[in-house]
């Protein structure tokens, strides 16, 4: 313990600049992040009115203490042959623990301190939510300090270190390029067995090869691990079936809770001509949906599409990510697919027989509660603490939340008839008007976020297929239904009931008509 | 006397090039060993190996009874090591730098440490990057001294430092030359010869020799000859002889295997005529020199 002291002891003499740095960059992020709403957002005078200083801070923050843990670890330069302290006494360990201790006391401790104070200052309990703040810091330990520990003890100087950053984000890259482009492979976060061992085999790598380099100092037996390791999650991302992987997630059913048919395409919503130079071709799958419970909804989670024309052309990919929430109220919808511009031009014209796959999720209502929206903010344990968005362009309207650690998954709903607040001057409730709803997905999945805000700050976005009322008078404008003071907003958590798959088919469908456009 | 370096066919390769080729060096205790040769002889190399600051390709190194490969941590406690270049931390003080290493070593002699910096006129308060080369080397093998290491390796330790500073530190090193093996590399051939004793000769990885120095030195010896008339060039001469010349009535060469008596007897087999054999001591320059110009095989 003397030898970690006293390295750790050196290393604040030495760095003492950077560990000011760091605290003065702390302590404005927490000036600028409590209180949120009740302060103006500052603007820096460097890039005008792009960034604001607020959302400026966290990024530079963060880059900061990967920049001070490199300098930190490369004090005692792990690279090479030359360095006075590797023919001194140390034990790798005893230095090891001291450069962690250092991110402990340096960045971990006065970051903990400041996420008390935030959490105070929004007058959230401190001792409920001290798993999660440690929760938090262990996240981003392991998302940021451990990759920047591990640059650092595997290369020699800052410009070694910097290569080594841009290597990782090409790395980065070329998981993501070869994962996408893999048959399916849109659909890879579905894939949990796959994704977890890569997760795992990247983060042991990480770890592993840092404690080799510290124990060893073999630099190529050390970036070969890593290396290895990057080149063994690359093929398992291209390899993956991913497609078998969501077949078997979700079953195919013989009573679906939702009625799902394919429906002949409207041209109001098809039927475009795509831009020459776009490589991408929009198309929009028009649905018919009923059928979905009350206390429920159900969300489309992906889609493959196979074409087929009458002379036998065939065209078909795999399973492609939908994000399509289906209510109660809902009647008629549409799901979005991309195809190569050489495709479009081998089918267009033609008249095809549409046949789609959908894998689907039900989700019912559960520990149902209710909260009223009030103009000023207001509490709810499930919520957090929140106020009425001032989300202009939203149609229905938002509930902006703040919420210790992590947001909740929700179901929420308003009835706008109860609600009585319209913009127009004179309000107007058609019968028509059926209930707004808002979906936040169950992101717990036991791991926590990392981050440096203790406060989760997430909105709630209504939105109904028919925000605007038309007038009696038919004078031919319309009332927008908003969310206000005294709505009284049903909560409950999602609860999910089943996964199942559907295939339809719809026959001669002028292809013609489900381009939506191109990107 | 133990061992304290033992290396058995050391062989270090880069791609093609053989730095080491089956290198086997004993270093006795208390010795002050000199491992001397050109440039890229691969001096730098064996010191490395044997610090496990690098790996050999094949063969053995043992350095204080223990495998070079297990050397680490608490192993240096008993290992002065300094070499021309280390990257000292130069954002501290020499004070700092001496006040910061001396925890890591239980036998760590404060008294020393100030006999040191006063011998070595070192500044206690000068930041170490505002001190000359010379001085960060008297400063690097105070450090290494100041707890009373069993062996001290240092690579090059002379090279680029004025007369003044090498006297100093070579005077630091004798004084502690008697409870401390020492282990150097240079071509500084004649600091070497004052202080060492023994010798090894590296040249394009491999150890010619390894000897005392008092014995290299009765080995070899400068012959002139004088003749009545002039010398007739031998058929053949003693693979010993180095440097055969001729003039009109002399002749001279560089014997590598002296003996008082059987040289003569051997000069007299070659040359029946010659009238006057005599023989000069060689420095160990002259000596290198003569082996560089055979190629080192002696």
């Amino acid at each position: 313990m003397d030898h970690i002291l006293h390295i750790f002891r050196k290393d604040g003499r030495r760095h003492w600049p950077e560990i000011l740095a760091s605290l003065v960059l702390l302590a404005l992020y927490a000036h600028l992040n409590v209180h949120p709403w009740q302060k103006p957002d500052y603007r820096s005078f460097l890039f005008g009115r792009l960034f604001s200083l607020k959302s400026a801070v966290t990024p530079v923050l963060l880059l900061f203490w990967s920049f001070m843990i490199v300098r930190v670890v490369q004090s005692e330069t792990l690279v090479g042959d030359r360095q006075w302290w590797i023919t001194k006494p140390y034990d790798w360990w005893k230095l090891l623990f001291a450069k962690l201790f250092f991110v402990v006391v340096v960045i971990l401790l006065p970051l903990f301190f400041v996420q008390l104070y935030l959490l105070h200052g929004e007058g959230f309990s401190i001792f409920r939510n001290l798993g999660g703040i440690l929760g938090t810091e262990f996240a981003l330990s392991v998302v940021l300090f451990a990759p920047s520990f591990s640059l650092a003890a595997l290369s020699k100087g800052l410009g070694q270190a910097f290569l080594g950053l841009v290597a990782i984000f090409l790395g980065a890259w070329a998981i993501y390029w070869v994962t996408d482009n893999a048959p399916s492979g849109n659909m890879s976060n579905f894939a949990d067995t796959p994704q977890s061992i890569q997760t795992v085999l990247l983060v042991s790598a990480i770890i592993v090869a840092t404690l080799f380099q510290f124990a060893r100092r073999k630099i190529w037996s050390s970036r070969g691990l890593i290396m290895g390791t990057f080149s063994a999650v690359l093929l398992i991302g291209h390899f993956t079936p991913y497609g078998k992987y969501v077949e078997r997630a979700y079953p195919l059913v013989s009573n679906p809770p939702a009625r799902i048919s394919l429906r002949q395409p409207n041209e109001s919503i098809g039927g475009h001509t795509p831009f020459d130079f776009s490589d991408n071709i929009s198309l929009l799958i028009p649905l018919k949906v009923s059928g979905v419970a009350k206390n429920s909804v159900v969300l489309v989670d992906g889609m493959t599409l196979a074409l087929k024309t009458s002379d036998g052309t065939q065209w078909s990919r795999g399973w492609f990510n939908q994000w399509l929430q289906i209510w109660s109220e809902d009647e008629r919808e549409s799901l979005s697919y991309q195809m190569k511009r050489k495709d479009y031009e081998k089918l267009k014209g033609s008249t095809v027989q549409v046949q789609i796959q959908l894998a689907l999720r039900e989700y019912r209502e559960a520990d149902i509660t209710e909260v009223v929206a009030t103009g000023s903010p207001f509490r709810d344990p499930r919520l957090g603490l929140c106020r009425l968005g001032t989300f202009r362009t939203s149609s229905v309207g938002t509930v902006e939340c703040l919420k210790p650690i992590r947001s909740p998954g929700l179901m929420a709903t308003f009835d706008p008839k109860q609600a009585q607040c319209y913009v127009a001057d004179e309000d107007y409730a058609g019968p028509e008007l059926t209930p707004v709803h808002a979906w936040l997905g169950p992101g717990d999945n036991g791991i926590p976020d990392p981050g440096v805000s203790p406060l989760q700050e997430y909105s709630i976005y209504f939105s109904q297929s028919k925000p605007w009322v038309p007038r009696e008078d038919s004078s031919g404008r319309s009332t927008l239904v908003r969310l206000c003071s005294g709505t009284r907003i049903r909560l409950a958590r999602p609860a999910e009931a089943q996964r199942f798959r559907l295939k339809l088919q719809l026959d001669n469908v002028p292809f013609d008509a489900l381009v939506a456009g191109s990107f | 006397m133990n061992e304290v370096i033992r290396t058995e066919s050391l062989t270090k390769k880069y791609r093609s090039l053989r730095a080491l080729d089956g290198v086997n060096l004993d270093i006795r205790e208390g010795s002050v060993y000199a491992l001397v040769g050109p440039n890229g002889a691969g001096k730098t190399t064996l010191i490395k190996i044997l610090m496990n600051l690098i790996d050999a390709s094949t063969g053995r190194a043992s350095v204080l009874g223990m495998d070079s490969k297990r050397i680490r941590g608490q192993a240096y406690t008993q290992i002065g090591y300094v070499s021309e270049n280390q990257e000292i931390p130069e954002w501290m003080r020499v004070s700092e730098l001496l006040d910061y290493v001396h925890p890591f070593y239980p036998s760590w002699d404060a008294d020393l440490e100030n006999s040191l910096l006063k011998q070595f006129d070192l500044p206690r308060d000068k930041k170490i990057k505002a001190i000359s080369r010379g001085m960060k080397m008297k400063l690097a093998l105070a450090s290494a001294l100041a707890f009373h290491p069993k062996l001290v390796v240092l690579d090059e330790p002379f090279g680029g430092l004025d007369p003044l500073v090498r006297d100093q530190l070579i005077e630091g090193l004798l004084e502690r030359a008697r409870e401390s093996t020492v282990f150097l590399s240079s071509h500084d051939l004649t600091e070497i010869e004052s202080f060492a004793t023994h010798v090894g000769y590296l040249e394009s990885g491999k150890l010619s020799f390894s000897e005392e120095l008092a014995s290299l030195r009765n080995r070899f010896r400068e012959i002139e000859l004088t003749f009545t008339s002039p010398p007739q060039l031998p058929q053949s001469v003693p693979s010993s002889w180095l440097q055969m010349k001729l003039a009109s009535n002399a002749a001279g060469f560089i014997e590598t295997n002296f003996d008082e008596e059987k040289t003569p007897e051997n000069i007299r087999r070659v040359f029946v005529d010659v009238q006057d054999v005599s023989s000069k001591p060689m420095n160990l320059r002259s000596i290198f020199l003569a082996m560089a110009r055979k190629g080192g095989e002696v």
